[in-house]
């Protein structure tokens, strides 16, 4: 039966080590440390390492606060936490928002002429775009007709990992079978197919040929069945990528939401959203939280 | 001089099994090498123990165990 619990490890120099015993299986919620400076031969950044029983890291955590030679720091890892410390702490991402406009997209029954118009269809005001970087990201289009919506990434000579997420929130628009949305009635077989084009996620980043190979297309599919509600949100976050790049290359990210459904009625997209955030490779990429972009 | 008080993150639900290693080290934040000189305090791990077989595990003390059902 699960458990949690303390486990205190003597204090010394570090690093200091915790070996999971055999027969054990543990799963770290959160590490607390003091850090003592003072003798330290130059400055250093508070890690957490996960090391394979062969030897292997698998994890490697670095706060992303460096403490000066000579300083001291009490340092709490968690999941879900974002490196840093005080006001004076300086972000080292770079967070994209795109939130979809007040005006609700249209998916008619594939495969009509409309079938992927997507939810930012309309990247003027009141598609909303927030970042804390413009130098990082811009926003294009490449067909908005059918309404495939680009992020245009300014490697800025730094190798990044990228990470996104998307997510919609879907209401039948009426029709045949929909009895006018009543969501006592159950409907089976309405698909939502979201998918992205972006880099290869497959490429490792830990592999000096791999991670030299020009990002190729990745396509990540959502399936999912509507049964008796009025709406439902559909999110996606799956799209891990990491850009070795090192001049002014630039990719693109598309977003497609698809009605598959050949018979049902239309749907409507009543909000959504793309969120990415690109962390510096150098940096050790820790959790899956998105940070509030400002 | 105080320790100032900093967060960072973790992997997660990551399960680590028998034999895995939890390392806990000052990095160079330049090379990534060890930085001698650092000493570690009060080191703690929270975890959940998957399957309850840790002996050297200090239960959370809002756990009774008298009050599990059998």
């Amino acid at each position: 039966m699960a458990r949690d619990g303390q486990i205190r490890l003597p204090d010394g120099p570090a690093p200091t080590t915790y070996t999971v015993p055999n027969a054990a299986e543990i799963v770290p919620k959160a590490i607390n440390a003091t850090f003592d400076g003072t003798g330290a031969s130059g400055s250093f950044a508070p890690t957490v390492e996960y090391v394979s029983d062969g030897g292997v890291v698998v994890a490697r955590v670095p706060c992303q606060t460096t403490v000066a030679a000579g300083g001291s720091a009490e340092v709490t890892f968690a999941p879900f936490l974002r490196g840093g410390g005080g006001a004076s702490s300086t972000a080292t991402w770079a967070g994209l928002y795109i939130d979809s406009s007040s005006a609700p997209a249209i998916l008619n029954p594939y495969p009509t002429l409309e079938y992927d118009v997507p939810p930012f269809n309309n990247l003027a005001a009141p598609c909303f775009f927030r970042t804390n970087d413009e130098t990082m990201w811009s926003l294009f289009t490449t067909d908005r007709v059918h309404g495939d919506v680009s992020l245009l990434v300014n490697s800025q000579s730094l190798a990044w990992v990228f990470y996104a997420e998307s997510g919609c929130r879907i209401v039948p628009s009426g029709g045949v079978g929909w009895a006018g949305n009543d969501p006592a009635t159950v409907f089976n077989g309405l698909e939502i197919f979201m998918e992205w084009t972006g880099p290869d996620t497959s490429i490792d980043p830990s592999n000096a040929t791999e991670r030299n190979t020009a990002p190729q297309e990745y396509r990540s599919v959502f399936d999912s069945t509507l049964q008796g509600i009025e709406s439902a949100w559909f999110t996606r976050s799956s799209m891990w990528a990491y850009d070795d790049s090192t001049g002014s290359t630039q990719w693109t990210l598309t977003m497609d939401i698809v009605n598959r459904e050949t018979a049902n009625p239309q749907l409507q997209i009543l909000e959504a959203y793309l969120h990415v955030l690109a962390v510096p490779a150098t940096t050790g990429f820790s959790t899956f939280e998105f940070p509030i972009v400002p | 001089m105080a320790a100032e008080p900093l967060i960072a993150g973790l992997p997660p639900d990551c399960e680590l099994s028998a034999g895995y290693v939890i390392r806990i080290v000052a990095l160079d934040p330049t090379t990534g090498a060890p930085v001698p000189g650092v000493t570690l305090s009060d080191v703690s791990l929270f975890v959940t123990d998957m399957h309850g077989n840790l002996d050297n595990l200090t239960p959370d003390p809002l756990l009774v165990p008298s009050h599990e059902p059998v």
